[in-house]
């Protein structure tokens, strides 16, 4: 039992890491990322790639490339490697497509990788996915399962946290606001001069780079990863979560990925057994229909409303008790990013 | 000779093909809303035809008489039930509705009629004739002949008739189109009740072509959006052009090369359409005047 909740509590954090990297986009930004499981995805199978070594021809598995790296830098890699992709991608699609074009053109970006992985056996091992993916520190680490469990959800709380506070100073400064400039009226943002696409391709590239990170972190854990893993149903569940909780607030969409990821989609696990594992998964999915439906009539702002921000006379803002210089940089620097 | 053949099939099955796409397109057009069940309503139909064939015994062709007005009631009710009440961000959320009232269809799909494959068989679903060495299969010949037919009477409908006006006028330019007195709504719930009604009729198809079963709903949905995204959103005849292209080139790379990379090599010529034209091959200009 502790090892089934140490697993779903590791499945939540990864959940919550990549909600946060679609709330950069989606909730922040209002970047409608239907692709955002393929991001998990690039980034669990960099990572796997960056610890599995050399592919041999004697090998089960086949891979087209494959290198074995300490700790940090398979998952750095994948960080990486979801920049690259959120910059290829929003090249593509941010360009000159209006926001639904964006996300219909996203979604089916999305189900070609799925298609592209599993038609090539020789890419990454076509539709039956890699496995034996190792496990960071596991042969130096004396202890038993649980043991190890504890020491790598340790680890992710340690990642999320520092994501955490990556997005939170990203939401709270200038360059904050221009994202919720761009969600709110893209014509008046570029209207009083910020750079709107300029600013949609940085949180894809950003948000990517998040969400890689959440795949990288998952794929070390379960050691296996395939295309069935991936499909885009898996990118409303992600929408979900931060819709649930409350898109725009870093806080409501860790409480919405507890809720969908956790409860939802790992809990019903828990149900007694109907005597069809079909029907489970049937259920599970309409539940989590029925609960966007519901949040969508009854609670559009989610759990966790986002924070409503007022400038007050005297309140100590941002460029408060700066220099005038100093303000003066910080709000150029805030315009240039955008 | 296989090539020739290929094109052939890529034409026939793509004109049913164009006719799910078709519902799509125009769904989007209108209401600029994207039908996400549009797949699991192609299922659905596909259920319909066959349980009114298999208990009932009715012809799945004839059995759209039944399904398609009875589809059609699904998705005018649907829009006033579930679209009309979304009061702001239409967009995303009418796409998560979508998305959602699909998985809720699915789920009860799934456990009505499980998850064992199924196929509509009527008695000519393996008949054919041959011309020259070429073969046609019957089912296709009559498949493409009704999504002809079915098409005809959509572009009659838009174009000779009074609601086809005031539909294309609400794709035009809702705002004018409510100031001239035309209904926005209730065309929106018509169109969306067509879009549906036209993926009954392709479902049909789809159930006498292929064994499925709810699951089914996730391969059509991605086919048919890329297909929309080829031919551009909104535009009819994008859709046709595309699917019969998707079709062909699936088939014809199929048999000259590997029927693994038959679908992956329609997407790559998507994405490279895309690099050159955002909006489609058909597609309106990307960014619409507000």
């Amino acid at each position: 039992m502790d090892y089934y909740l140490l697993t779903v509590c590791i499945y939540v954090v990864v959940g919550i890491i990549a909600c946060w990297g679609l709330n950069l986009q989606f909730g922040e930004t209002g970047v409608l990322n239907f692709a955002a499981v393929l991001f998990v995805a690039v980034g669990a199978y960099t990572a796997s790639l960056f610890s599995l070594g050399h592919p041999t021809p004697a090998s089960y598995q086949q891979y087209f490339w494959g290198t074995s790296l300490p700790w940090p830098l398979p998952w750095l890699a994948a960080g990486v490697a979801g920049g690259a992709l959120g910059l290829l991608v929003g090249l593509l699609v941010l360009r000159r497509l209006r926001g639904d074009y964006q996300a219909m053109v996203l979604l089916v970006v999305s189900t070609m990788g799925t298609y592209l992985v599993s038609a090539d056996p020789g890419l990454l091992n076509g539709s039956i996915g890699l496995a034996s993916i190792p496990a960071p520190f596991k042969s130096e680490l004396h202890t038993g399962q649980v043991g190890y469990e504890l020491f790598y959800l340790g680890l992710s709380v340690v990642t999320a946290l520092i994501i955490f506070e990556v997005l939170r100073r990203i939401n709270a400064s200038p360059l904050g606001r221009v994202l919720r400039a761009v969600r709110e009226n893209e014509q008046a943002a570029e209207a009083v001069g910020h750079n709107v696409a300029a600013t949609k391709l940085m949180v894809m590239v950003v948000g990517g780079a998040v969400a890689a990170l959440a795949g990288a972190i998952e794929v070390q854990f379960i050691g296996a990863w395939a295309p069935a893993g991936w499909t885009y149903p898996e990118t409303f569940g992600l929408f979900a979560a931060v819709i649930v909780g409350g898109r725009g607030n870093l806080g409501g969409v860790a409480v919405g990925a507890f809720l969908v990821q956790g409860l939802f989609l790992e809990g019903t696990v828990l149900l007694p057994n109907f005597g069809n594992p079909d029907v489970i998964g049937a259920v599970q999915w309409m539940s989590l229909a029925t609960l966007i439906l519901l949040f969508l009539w009854f609670r559009p702002q989610g759990v966790i409303p986002e924070r409503q921000r007022r400038f007050r006379e005297g309140q100590p803002g941002p460029l408060r008790g700066l220099l005038p210089a100093q303000a003066f940089a910080r709000v150029g620097r805030g315009q240039q990013n955008a | 000779m296989l090539v020739l053949q290929a094109i052939i099939d890529g034409i026939l099955v793509g004109g049913f093909y164009a006719l799910m796409a078709g519902g799509l397109t125009l769904v989007f057009g209108v209401m600029e809303i994207v039908n996400f069940a549009q797949g699991i309503m192609v299922v659905l139909g596909a259920y319909l035809s066959y349980a009114l064939f298999s208990h009932l015994s009715i012809d799945p062709f004839l059995s759209l008489v039944i399904t398609m007005p009875g589809m059609f009631l699904i998705g005018v009710a649907v829009y006033w039930s579930m679209i009309k009440p979304i009061k702001q961000d239409r967009v995303i959320m009418s796409l998560l509705v979508m998305f959602a009232v699909g998985t809720i269809a699915e789920g009860i799909l799934d456990l009505v009629f499980t998850s064992n494959l199924v196929q509509i068989s009527t008695p000519y679903v393996n008949n054919s004739f041959t011309i020259g060495s070429l073969i046609f299969p019957d089912i296709y010949v009559y498949a493409f002949l009704m999504s002809v037919v079915l098409l005809a009477g959509v572009y009659y409908l838009l174009y000779r008739t009074r609601f086809g006006r005031s539909l294309r006028a609400s794709m035009q330019n809702p705002t004018a189109a409510r100031l001239v007195g035309i209904n926005t709504d209730w065309v929106s719930a018509y169109t969306l009740g067509i879009g549906v009604a036209m993926a009954a009729a392709g479902g049909m198809v789809f159930g006498l072509t292929n064994s499925f079963d709810a699951a089914s709903s996730y391969d059509l949905i991605s086919r048919l959006l890329a297909i929309v995204i080829f031919g551009g959103f909104g535009s009819l005849s994008g859709a046709l052009i595309a699917s019969v292209l998707m079709l062909v080139i699936q088939d014809v790379v199929a048999v000259v090369w590997s029927p693994t990379w038959g679908q992956t090599t329609f997407y790559v010529i998507l994405i490279l359409i895309l690099l050159v034209r955002p909006q489609g091959l058909l597609g309106r200009k990307a960014v619409r005047a507000q």
